[in-house]
């Protein structure tokens, strides 16, 4: 093992520190960082003649589980995807890979890689997906309700700018404001938005759509009922019945 | 919420319940893992602890507290101890224990809000560090007592 580890140290031209830390376990301290700015565990040993195992010893998915649980079968699947795609393999949480001597500076470039895609799983967080609520909102009303004349972030009342509209329409005299929600602070913002137009005796129709209607509690349903128009209680539940009712708008 | 280094200092250093727990550690994956629920003493904010130990390098290991806002989804990690598990970019050159803790700056500035880095001589080993930890987040005293037995024979180090 200490020629592989000379070799190791060879190819890193000495930027990569080497420490035995179990024996025949040798851990690189190579200069390739978490975002938290702690290093990326990688660990070598010998595993027979010319074959060399890198592994993590566990560490990448004791570092996922910190904020994302590896806890549905369609999270294992997006793992073992990353894992095969990439030529490794998981073994009671050990993240692993055969190298040989000639392909080491590689592979241990690419383990490094694999490493860092399998930590960015918790970007797969419910609330960051969640957070693509009003891309992929905007996105709907730019490809398919162009013809209703769709404007983004609108403000009826001049002086209050404050009180922003996320999309208005135009299908027919009067403007029809739409406002995405998807959680309870932009619900009670979108509630209070509304009477204040209805106050200031605008003249217009409030479109809302719910990234989840459910999560609101019941009160604050109940006062965004009383303000708006109509509530689309889903985002498919929009793209499915948009047209139809920007439709009825025109007449 | 704008997230102030004062802030963040409240969060932390709050009297806090334990309001459930995954009970001991538990082996999954290579690693010991156990979760907690916290409540401030004042009702006003809620956590979330892990505590995370490698089977293999018992050296790493983590424990953390998150910051789970009622009015934003998601939560923020506001401190981490860990162990010796190598360097990092604040100090390339060091092994040692340090604590990630998040900052105003890092925040606003969205960077992973615990990547501020700082070495540390308060613990050496995972049971220091856990006994450091539930004292510097200041989970209130029954609680220690009740979910965090000592477990040496060196004396009751959750005594005030």
């Amino acid at each position: 093992m200490n020629e592989v580890i000379e070799h190791i140290r060879l190819l890193f031209n000495d930027k990569a520190r080497i420490q035995e830390k179990r024996p025949g376990i040798f851990q690189l301290m190579l200069p390739i960082f978490h975002e938290d700015g702690d290093m990326i565990d990688i660990f070598v040993q010998s595993n027979g003649p010319g074959d060399i195992l890198i592994s993590d010893f566990g560490m990448t998915i004791m570092r996922l589980s910190y904020h994302y649980d590896i806890d549905t079968q369609n999270k294992e699947n997006i793992l073992q995807r990353i894992l095969s795609e990439n030529y490794a393999y998981e073994e009671n949480g050990h993240i692993k890979f055969h190298s040989s001597l000639e392909t080491i500076y590689t592979d241990l470039i690419h383990m490094a890689q694999v490493y860092a895609k399998v930590g960015s799983m918790r970007y797969f967080k419910r609330e960051v997906i969640e957070s693509l609520f009003y891309e992929i909102l905007e996105e709907f009303i730019q490809k398919n309700l162009q013809q209703f004349n769709p404007r983004i972030k609108v403000t009826p009342i001049a002086e209050r700018k404050e009180l922003e509209v996320d999309f208005e329409f135009r299908p027919n005299g009067y403007p029809v404001y739409l406002y995405g929600i998807k959680d309870v602070t932009k619900a009670r913002l979108v509630t209070i938005s509304c009477l204040e137009f209805m106050r200031s005796h605008l003249t217009f129709k409030s479109y809302v759509v719910h990234e989840n209607f459910d999560a609101l509690s019941k009160k604050d349903r109940a006062l965004l009922t009383n303000a708006c128009d109509k509530q689309f209680t889903s985002l498919d539940d929009f793209k499915e019945h948009a047209m139809q009712f920007f439709e009825r708008e025109r007449h | 919420m704008k997230y102030t280094d004062d802030l963040i200092r409240e969060l932390i250093t709050c009297e806090k319940h334990i309001v459930d727990s995954s009970g001991n550690l538990k082996e999954e994956n290579g690693y010991l893992r156990r979760n907690l629920s916290l409540l401030s003493v004042d009702r006003d904010y809620e956590f979330f602890v892990f505590i995370r130990m490698n089977i293999s390098f018992q050296e790493n290991f983590s424990i953390g507290l998150e910051f789970n806002p009622r009015e934003e989804r998601g939560r923020v990690c506001l401190v981490r101890y860990n162990g010796p598990h190598g360097p990092n970019r604040q100090y390339p050159h060091h092994e040692s224990c340090h604590i990630h803790r998040a900052t105003e700056e890092t925040i606003s500035e969205n960077r992973k809000p615990d990547s501020n880095i700082v070495e540390t001589q308060l613990y050496s080993t995972f049971n220091d560090a856990l006994n450091v930890f539930i004292r510097d987040i200041n989970i209130s005293v029954e609680d220690r007592k009740k979910h965090f037995p000592p477990i040496d024979t060196q004396g009751n180090l959750f005594s005030i």
